[in-house]
């Protein structure tokens, strides 16, 4: 510790230090004014700033006329309750930051539709960025609700970030949380939070309706699952497994891989020769960088898809892949080519709110996040705005509401876990050469359990890497 | 030279009164979150910047034993409901045990090859937290960890921890200062310098490394274990590289040559981190624009800084005095 720096401040070296000094000064002006100016072109307006408070109506001339007109009477009139503090959490950094930005804009669209406003009481949204990580999400909760008072929380996106955010709730039961995206199973099925709700269904119940179809309608008899090692996919592998075991198809082996890996290779020699097909429960890059893999490696087996493996991202992809993926069978709580007219409106505002900074189509993550926050409006209206009750009335509100929601009807269960239409879509080539997800099959009102009974689905435990068993 | 350790003392001690009278002047939360976190991130930088200023060994794997500790405290809690005292000296041990394996490979080696081997060694522990589901719970980690009733004092409250936090930073920086000046602190030092020197001298130099990585595993489980009773949880993030490298961006802002650089880098980057985010959403670049101007402008980090100023007003004054002779230091 007593250890000197060798160099001593002398006149020789004060000139290029000053130099130094100046051009480090100039650099990082330049830095901060390049990231400022650059803001507003890659995001959209009321989500640009990662923790800002903004009042959402400033952000609403850009919506649906009606909506427009909400917000005019609704200021005409004075509002006569307090600022409705609400605090998301979403993904705002690293590689999920696209995703996380969609789910902002399913909050800002459910809160444009009701013109800013809940029961007289302005809307004020504060966002705070996790990424990915469960200590990152409880972070952000805890800077929500202990420093910025907020009254309700909205999020988190991950599947790993919602059991531990759930865990947080119990210790603040006069905050009510609903969920954003976050679809592991465990956070309602084991040791629920009172103050937890989510509308939104869990990873397994994205599945629900994929097992039957591939077994009877594709026919494939035995697969191989390739999934990324946290909650989420185990919640969706253990989603196909229910309903593809019972079926009577059978599953060779289960191959668990990090967030993030780069190179799957090693991981498709794993693959054995006598399966009918692969179930890949993969998000984003890394279902992008298996299906390059697989492909390279000459593999031509039907791929079934989770969740979020056959996303926008890889329908649009380019390459080899493009032959490989048409057919993918997958499972979902939305799909893009939904023929019902309220996904429809759904969409056209949607693109009507956001244009060119917006997906072409609402992402499952804004499609959460808008399911979530709709609710907790309705719940907030159901109680006239009061939350002085420690929101003991809206907790009570949230728990019994039955709303209809783009995708259909969605209820809440025992463990406050929501029940909701899921749907099968398989991979087509439209006329123009591009792809699409078309809907095979819907599956109305699947609850938590799918299908099995109280005793039988407890019986599994928590969703995990060998976990439920396939053929009992 | 004396009137100036008199004045750093004074200092410190203002420093430390002014901090414990903390909760009288912000939040409930800067104190339960933000301070809390500085103290305890403060403990592990200090047993970073011990082991790298006076044996020159730079580890990475110090944010590693500090989560096997906590992930011991979280399993006897959480998942066996041990007792408390046993919790937490089985945390201890496990914590220093690891820390004993690590140094007893990791100092065969030095320098650039010390820190590959203690950065792989972390990552070991990241790797088995991740894949050991029946121990550790996978990537979802250990939850509900609540922190216990200890001599009165209840370790699951805020107040109680950053107050109970205080004490144990002031502890371990003492120990580590008494340390450094003790004869073992100054075989250290030498062993540093001239290893080969020292061997033939007939200093046991592998062990006196292994002994100083073991005492810096005693710190750095200590914040280890603070950190799962802070967090309520554990999982394997806190073993991950990137808060290995944060520990590291830590030490870099505060300074690497004083241990009193631990405290003032955890502040820098605790409210960075925490308020960046209601400026710009470009929170991360902030954090990296601070690391860079500093290890540009500043090599011996905010605490070298402040020692400079120090210097060159002890120097101006000293020309005043005697302008005779020119000062040396």
């Amino acid at each position: 510790m007593t250890r000197t720096w060798p160099h001593r401040l002398s006149t020789k070296h004060r000139l290029p230090r000053a130099l130094i000094i100046a051009s480090s000064v100039v650099m990082m002006t330049a830095l901060l004014g390049a990231c400022s100016s650059s803001k507003p072109k890659d995001t959209v307006p009321v989500e640009t700033p990662a923790a800002v408070a903004e009042t959402i109506p400033a952000a609403a001339d850009t919506t649906a006329a009606p909506a427009a007109e909400t917000i005019a009477a609704a200021a005409a009139a004075p509002a006569n309750g307090a600022e409705l503090k609400v605090g998301v959490i979403t993904i705002l950094e690293g590689p999920f930051t696209v995703l996380g930005q969609d789910g902002v804009r399913g909050i800002e669209q459910a809160i444009a539709e009701v013109g800013g406003n809940v029961a007289g009481r302005p809307i004020k949204t504060i966002i705070e960025s996790s990424n990915a990580a469960p200590d990152s999400a409880v972070a952000a909760a805890r800077k929500l609700v202990e420093q910025e008072k907020v009254d309700v929380v909205i999020g988190p996106l991950s599947g790993d970030e919602g059991i531990a955010v759930k865990d947080y709730a119990k210790s603040h039961p006069e905050v009510t949380f609903v969920n954003g995206t976050s679809g592991a199973a465990d956070t309602t099925a084991i040791n629920p939070a009172p103050n937890f709700f989510r509308f939104s269904t869990d990873g397994a119940q994205w599945q629900a309706g994929l097992g039957d179809y591939a077994y009877a309608t594709k026919g494939f008899k035995k697969v191989v699952t390739i999934g990324e090692d946290y909650s989420f996919p185990y919640s969706q592998v253990a989603g196909f497994a229910i309903g593809f075991c019972r079926a009577g198809g059978a599953i060779s082996n289960r191959i668990w891989t990090p967030i993030g890996t780069p190179d799957f290779s090693s991981i498709v020699t794993q693959i054995p020769k006598d399966v009918d097909a692969i179930y890949v429960a993969l998000g984003g890059g890394d279902a992008i960088n298996f299906l390059n893999a697989y492909n390279a490696a000459g593999g031509t087996k039907p791929i079934i898809g989770g969740s979020i493996t056959v996303d926008q991202s890889v329908l649009s992809a380019e390459g080899a892949i493009v032959d490989q993926i048409i057919g993918t069978v997958s499972a979902g709580p939305i799909a893009d080519n939904n023929p019902d007219q309220r996904w429809k409106d759904f969409v056209a505002a949607y693109q009507k709110q956001f244009g060119a900074k917006g997906f072409p189509s609402p992402s499952l993550f804004a499609h959460g996040y808008y399911v979530n926050t709709k609710a907790l409006l309705k719940g907030i209206e159901a109680v006239k705005g009061d939350l002085s009750d420690k929101e003991v009335g809206l907790q009570a509100a949230l728990s019994k509401l039955t709303f209809d929601t783009p995708t259909g009807k969605v209820s809440l269960d025992a463990n406050r876990n929501a029940v909701a239409d899921i749907f099968v879509t398989e991979v087509v080539k439209n006329a123009d050469g591009t792809l699409s997800n078309k809907v095979v099959s819907v599956t109305t009102q699947v609850d938590q359990k799918l299908g099995l009974s109280e005793a039988d689905y407890n019986a599994i435990g928590s969703f995990g890497h060998d976990n439920p068993k396939c053929g009992n | 030279m004396n009137a100036t350790h008199t004045r750093i003392r004074l200092a410190l001690v203002v420093l430390v009164l002014a901090t414990a009278a903390l909760p009288l002047f912000v939040s409930d939360f800067n104190i339960e979150r933000v301070a809390a976190e500085v103290l305890m991130l403060s403990i592990l930088a200090m047993s970073f910047i011990f082991l790298t200023s006076l044996v020159g060994m730079v580890s990475l794997a110090q944010t590693a034993i500090a989560a096997a500790a906590g992930y011991s405290v979280a399993y006897g809690t959480a998942v066996r409901h041990w007792p408390v005292a046993l919790t937490i000296v089985v945390a201890m041990l496990f914590g220093c045990a690891v820390g004993a394996a690590f140094g007893l490979v990791a100092t065969r080696t030095s320098g650039i090859y010390f820190l590959v081997i203690t950065l792989a060694m972390g990552l070991v522990v990241n790797k088995f937290a991740l894949q050991n589901r029946g121990i550790t719970n996978g990537s979802t980690g250990i939850n509900s960890v609540r922190g216990p009733n200890v001599a009165g004092l209840n370790l699951d409250n805020g107040f109680h921890r950053f107050y109970v936090l205080l004490f144990v930073a002031i502890v371990v920086y003492a120990g580590l200062q008494a340390i450094s000046r003790s004869h073992f602190g100054s075989t250290l030092v030498a062993i540093r310098d001239n290893p080969t020197r020292m061997r033939s001298l007939g200093y046991a130099v592998q062990l006196h490394r292994v002994a100083a990585f073991l005492i810096a595993a005693f710190i750095a489980s200590i914040s280890g274990i603070f950190g799962v009773w802070f967090r309520g949880r554990i999982d394997p993030t806190s073993a991950s590289l990137s808060q290995a490298i944060n520990l590291l961006v830590i030490c870099v802002l505060g300074g690497l040559n004083r241990l009193e650089g631990a405290f003032v880098g955890a502040a820098v980057f605790v409210l960075l981190r925490t308020y960046a985010s209601d400026v710009t959403d470009r929170f991360n670049t902030l954090i990296g624009l601070a690391l860079l101007v500093v290890a540009l402008l500043a090599p011996n980090g905010i605490s070298g800084v402040a020692r400079r100023v120090a210097e060159i007003e002890r120097n101006r004054r000293n020309d005043r005095n005697s302008r005779l002779s020119t000062p040396v230091s």
